[in-house]
């Protein structure tokens, strides 16, 4: 009974937000495909998606919980808040329920409003491209509303909880939301430069592609493979459950005595700055990864690149620092945290571009699971009068000159590997400057996609390559019957 | 009852109550005073959790945890959402306090005068005061903690809440801690009083005995005596105006050796509580 007339109260508390909601909500979806639908344009790549409901719910996620949980900066209020007779876990619990209820209640109006004007006003010529808007489609995309808004307001309440004031508060809420799109960035400025990286279908053999969540991502992945979306989400719903049990216990364990002092949690900000400082070092690190450590002709710590990243870090995190400490910090303190965070930056990015990437660039499917290997040559050239046969291939893109055929022979299968291994294995001996070469000269060797593919036609893999190798070339176009397609000799049929 | 036993509370390194100990009887208003900074806030709110704290607190046996439904804390600055009035702030309490008595938050609007409709942004901080008082009382609680709650109320309305609350103790077994630097206006409203020093409670007594036991006393002499002979002697404080000497002693101990220096002149004079108070907290501070 407390609980539900709890729940009224704070609905009451906070009736001009949850308006405010309603109407941002409806404006931006339904509103605006009604507004689309009835003007009938911009029919080619209409698209009835709820991104701008996703967006708005990124920053709603982010804000909301600062509103209905905005008692807690301000002792006077705590002094109410914590006598009243509800156990703090439980108060916890509605306001949180509360925060989520009054976003995600106006998002699944405006979806559901939206889908009814998709299936009855929107012309059927303006679907065409998206497909129609099925009863199936609502319900995935209710469901990542549902589970998103869950998700997204975790790293803010996370932020209140160990903050004493509100600017500290929105300033690590901002930090800790970065963190999954920064890691996702990590990740692929460490691991997409590799030799035989193939993007959009990468990954396939080592995903982490699963700590990217962020709903406007899920958002557009759903609409394009079924499904792809949902490791990313059970991974983020996992951790969400696991924040949302720290939440709670850190609310029980809420010092009122501290608000608007220097903490609430003593090991809130290190934490915060090793893990974000390490990661933003990491990006840079990586970046410029092979002109420090492979490209350069003096020892890296010489470099001016990795000076000068070494000197930008360290300003920005004295920076951070004066305005942590109100003034100036402790300069030997700062010194020694700055190179702990430096130093694992610096050891993370070796390892993510030479042991990860070896052994990504090493990766060989198991070859009893191997039943078919798909083998795909194609240059850059683009004919719209062939445009039906389009396919996508790496590095070039669209492109509807290539050769394509898929053996099945288990010998064909054991030398297409064999082939594969050799390859990789000559480029892992190549010296640098030859690599560097090799590696700009994509478009003068022919060009081979390789895709492994199991019993039931499933991806095992997927790489791309340059075959550099006159006799790789030939035994490949043995194997496989096709000719491989060198951009470079041009293709007969083109007029290029 | 109210029975704190060890009560320990530090900010950071720095303790503010140290195994502190003290029963409330039912039925009693009880005043709070002490020094600033001695912790009457903090205890206030470690009794009603807002605090964590080392220790045990139980109301009528059972931890006090279990039993905020029984217990009501009025903060030192009034507490309500914005552009709420005291009609809506009563259905909020509501949602928590289950023997909250419709007709008697009625007949407090009618004794005070009070307009439950008049959003409480626009009142004056004493009439904000008045609106939590009432509602407090109106929760009917079985502990109600008033932290500072009685500064800025007009003389009027705390002879009427002094009524109000004398009716709601002798009716129940309703206790009511009341903590304040206005040791003039707990004289108005409070059985009894005790005195938060060192961290800890340093005594608790009735009104009536306190005014029974503390006295002042002018002493005239032929010649004016040297400081040490009060010095020695176990009074709370003095004052030596050339012949005439200004004595506050507790006890009868005391009275025995002031009348041992046989003075020529033994002169009562009256003694508020707020100077009964002064005395104990400077003779507590000197202590230290």
């Amino acid at each position: 009974m407390k609980s539900k007339g709890y729940l009224q109260h704070l609905l009451k508390q906070y009736r001009a937000i949850v308006i405010l909601y309603f109407a941002i909500s409806i404006i931006v979806y339904p509103v605006s495909l009604l507004l689309q639908s009835l003007s009938r344009e911009d029919w080619w790549g209409f698209d009835y998606s709820p991104i701008s409901l996703a967006v708005m719910m990124v920053v709603l996620g982010a804000v909301t919980p600062f509103i209905v949980f905005s008692f807690i900066y301000d002792k006077t209020k705590m002094d109410t808040y914590f006598a009243l007779p509800l156990a703090r876990e439980r108060l916890f619990l509605i306001h949180f329920f509360f925060s989520w209820l009054i976003q995600i209640i106006p998002a699944l109006v405006s979806n559901f409003l939206a889908f009814l004007i998709a299936n009855t006003i929107t012309p059927a010529e303006m679907l065409k491209y998206a497909g129609p808007y099925s009863f199936s489609k609502f319900l995935v995309w209710s469901g990542i509303l549902v589970l998103g808004s869950l998700i997204l307001q975790l790293p803010s309440m996370l932020a209140i909880l160990c903050t004493t004031n509100l600017f500290n508060g929105f300033v690590y809420a901002l930090v800790l939301h970065l963190v999954p799109i920064t890691i996702q960035g990590v990740w692929t400025s460490s691991a997409t430069d590799y030799f035989g990286y193939t993007p959009s279908q990468s990954f396939g053999d080592f995903s982490l592609t699963n700590l990217e969540f962020h709903s406007i991502y899920v958002m557009s992945s759903s609409q394009d493979t079924a499904g792809k979306y949902l490791p990313a989400l059970a991974v983020w719903f996992l951790i969400a459950l696991a924040l949302l049990a720290l939440s709670s216990r850190l609310f029980k364990g809420h010092k009122v005595e501290r608000t608007n002092t220097a903490y609430m949690v003593k090991g809130f900000y290190p934490a915060v700055i090793a893990i974000y400082g390490t990661l933003l070092m990491l990006l840079m690190l990586n970046n410029s990864f092979n002109e420090i450590f492979l490209y350069s002709e003096r020892p890296f710590f010489l470099n001016n690149v990795f000076i000068s990243i070494f000197l930008f870090g360290f300003v920005v995190l004295f920076i951070v620092e004066i305005i942590r400490y109100h003034g100036l910090p402790k300069i030997g303190r700062t010194i020694l945290f700055y190179l702990a965070i430096f130093a694992v930056a610096l050891g993370l990015s070796f390892f993510l571009n030479t042991t990860v990437q070896n052994r990504l660039m090493k990766a060989m499917p198991p070859r009893d699971k191997v039943a078919k290997i798909e083998l795909t040559s194609a240059d850059y050239q683009y004919n719209d009068e062939h445009r039906q046969k389009e396919i996508f291939v790496y590095p070039f893109g669209y492109v509807t000159n290539y050769s394509q055929v898929t053996v099945e022979a288990e010998e064909d299968i054991d030398k297409v590997m064999h082939i594969h291994r050799e390859m990789v294995d000559n480029w892992l001996r190549l010296d640098l400057s030859a690599r560097t070469h090799e590696s700009m000269a994509s478009y003068n060797n022919p060009q081979l996609r390789l895709v492994y593919l199991d019993s039931s036609g499933h991806r095992l893999l997927t790489r791309s390559y340059s075959v550099f190798s006159l006799r790789h070339r030939q035994d490949l176009e043995a194997v496989s019957g096709i000719d491989l397609i060198n951009p470079g000799e041009g293709d007969p049929e083109s007029d290029w | 009852m109210l029975k704190i036993n060890n009560l320990s509370k530090a900010f950071a390194d720095y303790p503010v109550l140290s195994a502190l100990n003290w029963e409330v009887p039912d039925g009693k208003v009880f005043g709070l005073i002490g020094s600033n900074g001695a912790g009457k806030s903090t205890l206030m709110r470690c009794i009603s959790q807002v605090y964590d704290y080392d220790g045990d607190i139980s109301l009528d046996g059972a931890p006090i945890a279990d039993r905020k439904e029984k217990l009501f804390f009025v903060s030192d600055e009034p507490f309500y959402f914005n552009r709420f009035n005291t009609s809506e702030m009563r259905d909020y309490y509501r949602i928590f306090y289950p023997d909250f008595d419709q007709e008697y938050y009625r007949h407090l609007l009618e004794l005070f005068h009070f307009d439950e409709k008049k959003p409480l942004h626009l009142l004056s901080r004493g009439l904000k005061r008045q609106s939590i008082i009432i509602l407090a009382l109106s929760c009917k609680p079985r502990l109600i903690l008033m932290d500072e709650s009685f500064d800025g109320l007009d003389p009027m309305v705390r002879l009427t809440l002094k009524r109000e609350l004398i009716k709601l103790v002798d009716a129940g077994e309703t206790s009511v801690i009341i903590s304040s630097h206005n040791i003039r206006e707990l004289e108005d409203i409070c059985d009894e009083m005790a005195l938060l020093e060192k961290k800890q409670i340093a005594f608790t007594q009735s009104l009536e005995d306190l005014r029974q036991n503390y006295h002042k006393v002018q002493l005239g002499y032929s010649q004016a005596p040297a400081a040490e002979v009060f010095e020695k002697m176990p009074v709370l404080s003095y004052e030596i105006n050339n012949k005439v000497v200004t004595v506050v002693y507790h006890g009868d101990a005391a009275r025995q050796e002031i009348e041992a220096t046989e003075p020529i002149l033994f002169n009562p004079l009256p003694l508020s509580m707020e100077e009964i108070f002064v005395v104990e907290m400077e003779v507590s501070q000197n202590e230290k």
